[in-house]
């Protein structure tokens, strides 16, 4: 191999995480045979394309910027109610409630991130953890406005584009779901792979070093955290418009953790852990409430701590565990065979 | 003004931690095109004083000049962008990614571009030519692909220097660029450092005497915080009070 063949080579080895892989358009496959298959799981199936736009927007803060964070809530129940308070007040139509709903949550990432992301730790953690429980509380006293407790109701969602109405069994309000995530997977995709996605990866592996090159850290996590929070924002307001109701539990503790649970159970800071995690958690709880609420409880309860002391990178980081020991096992043993022709024809 | 102005200068700079003084009323100037040692005891304040010259900490009083201008309340980023650059003591660097990739940041970061969010393909590959260019002239390009936690440690100290070349820092400063490094292949690390071209202004930290008097013209000598001497390599050299407080030779004991 020539010096100029080298260097090619470990620059295109570089860059071949930019090169779509066909298994990254599984989902995709799987989303659509559901929809012509399945059509008595869409309602479901709606639900779950939410979370995983959902949790996708915390893989970018979490993920990528390393930015441990449980109150990502926040961001979706702003996003609910925008669109849901402009539904009820006449602004029905989808696309405005998605666009609105996606600058009201960068607003307040935006203003929460300022503050919040000059912690670290449990601080970190804490403080993420208020800002929702605000939100939370605000929205409960703010009960003229937002419906309290009973939650908001009375919304007119509007056909999309002015044409596709949302239909009885779900089927608009799905492929809506599906079209809005595969442009958020594009987007987002297209960001973890740019220059900037990949000096969030630095920053979470040695913020120091970063510094050292002349990244401007905390300003580069406050954006990730900013797109992040405009990502969820428009998961709270698919939620919103589909459902056509929005309660308090869109702010819930509970629901921050809910996510974590299902991004970390998938892989995070590997893009598609989100499509692995949220499906599982959802389709799991969907199996298992039918039976016994507390049993499911009981073993998601064993499978995290199984994750996190087993399989830190979640199911993904164990699918590419094996795949590069069987790899190393065959370039191995390819070596070893090469060897051995070797010396068979030096003797 | 009759001398020319320093690349990089410390006026009056004071720092303490509680009630340690790590640096008391320094004052320090690096020449344009300087090969210049600091050196002193364990715990005297010279990764600190690195430290307060990139921004890494700020100081209790005192000022930080670079190419003549005040950038005493300017982090430690934004020096960079003004030309400074740096290796740790201890290596700090990406560990889980590709060597490669460890030098290919440091150039887009440089080129301004590591803020792109949507496409940068081109400036991604332009930069990790560059790097892989790096990365031969080092000797590490048959690890380009590695990620840097599979090398030795003498090998990750090169990734340090080369992360620091490619910034094309005006000014380098080297904190024990060595330490660590197997005899064996340290000469690899000062190779490197004496063919620096001559534009590049160095500040380095050393222990080693022998090197230190190989590479450096100008040494300051640096104890418990205050610089006690400052000069050419040979009047350091000769100077009773360094043997007596750095050597440890106590003659008049």
């Amino acid at each position: 191999m020539s010096l100029q063949d080298a260097r090619n080579a470990a620059v295109e080895k570089l860059l071949s995480r930019r090169r779509l892989s066909p298994l990254e358009l599984l989902p995709w496959v799987i989303a659509l045979g559901v929809y012509f298959f399945l059509p008595q799981y869409l309602t479901l199936g709606s639900q779950i394309l939410i979370m995983v736009l959902f949790a996708l927007s915390l893989d970018i803060t979490l993920g990528y910027a390393g930015v441990i964070i449980l109150g990502h809530a926040a961001f979706y129940g702003m996003g609910a109610y925008t669109a849901g308070l402009l539904a009820v007040h006449g602004w029905g139509d989808p696309l405005i409630g998605l666009v609105a709903a996606a600058i009201a949550a960068a607003i307040l990432g935006l203003v929460s991130g300022i503050v919040i992301l000059r912690t670290t730790g449990l601080a970190l953690l804490m403080l993420g953890m208020a800002v929702a429980l605000i939100l939370y509380e605000a929205a409960n006293r703010l009960h003229d406005i937002t419906g309290g407790f009973d939650g908001l109701r009375g919304m007119t969602i509007q056909p999309i584009f002015g044409y596709f109405d949302f239909d009885f069994f779900g089927k608009t309000a799905f492929l809506y779901c599906l079209a809005v995530l595969f442009l958020a997977w594009l987007f987002v995709r297209q960001v973890v792979i740019s220059p900037f996605g990949r000096s969030l990866v630095g920053i979470q592996e040695n913020a120091d070093r970063m510094a050292a090159i002349g990244t401007p850290v905390a300003r580069r996590k406050l954006i990730a955290f900013v797109l992040s929070a405009a990502i969820a924002g428009i998961a709270g307001a698919l939620s919103a418009q589909i459902n056509q109701f929005v309660s308090l539990s869109v702010f819930s503790f509970e629901l921050s953790g809910t996510v974590l649970v299902m991004l970390v159970l998938g892989g995070a800071g590997r893009l598609y852990g989100a499509f692995v995690g949220a499906p599982l958690y959802m389709i799991a709880q969907d199996q298992f409430a039918k039976g016994d609420p507390v049993y499911w409880l009981f073993w998601l309860g064993i499978l995290l701590i199984a994750v996190v002391l087993f399989a830190r990178g979640g199911i993904l980081g164990v699918v590419d565990a094996v795949r590069e020991t069987i790899g190393r096992r065959l370039t191995g043993r390819v070596a070893v065979a090469a060897a051995d022709t070797k010396s068979s024809a030096g003797s | 003004m009759d001398q020319p102005v320093p690349v990089i200068e410390a006026r009056g700079v004071n720092r303490s931690f509680g009630a340690i003084e790590v640096a008391s009323n320094i004052n320090f100037r690096l020449e344009r095109g300087a090969r210049h040692a600091l050196i002193g005891p364990n715990g005297a304040g010279k990764t600190t004083f690195i430290n307060l010259l990139t921004g890494r900490i700020r100081p209790s009083s005192g000022q930080i000049f670079l190419h003549g201008q005040d950038v005493t309340r300017l982090p430690f980023d934004r020096r960079v962008k003004r030309g400074i650059a740096r290796t740790f003591q201890l290596n700090t660097l990406l560990r889980n990614l590709s060597v490669l990739e460890n030098v290919q940041l440091a150039e887009l970061e440089r080129h301004g571009s590591a803020s792109r969010l949507i496409g940068g393909a081109h400036l991604q590959r332009q930069a990790a030519e560059a790097a892989y260019a790096l990365l031969e002239e080092l000797r590490l390009a048959d690890h380009a692909n590695a990620p840097v936690k599979s090398l030795s440690y003498g090998r990750q100290r090169l990734v340090e220097i080369a992360i620091a070349l490619a910034l094309k820092p005006a000014i380098l400063l080297l904190d024990e660029p060595a330490a660590g490094v197997p005899p064996t292949d340290s000469h690899l690390v000062f190779d490197m450092i004496a063919a620096l071209p001559d534009d590049i202004s160095v500040l380095i930290i050393e222990h080693d005497m022998k090197l230190v008097f190989r590479f450096a013209k100008q040494i300051s000598v640096l104890v418990q915080g205050k610089i006690l001497r400052e000069g050419t390599a040979e009047q350091i050299a000769a100077d009773p009070m360094v043997k007596d407080v750095y050597l440890g030779h106590r003659a008049h004991a």
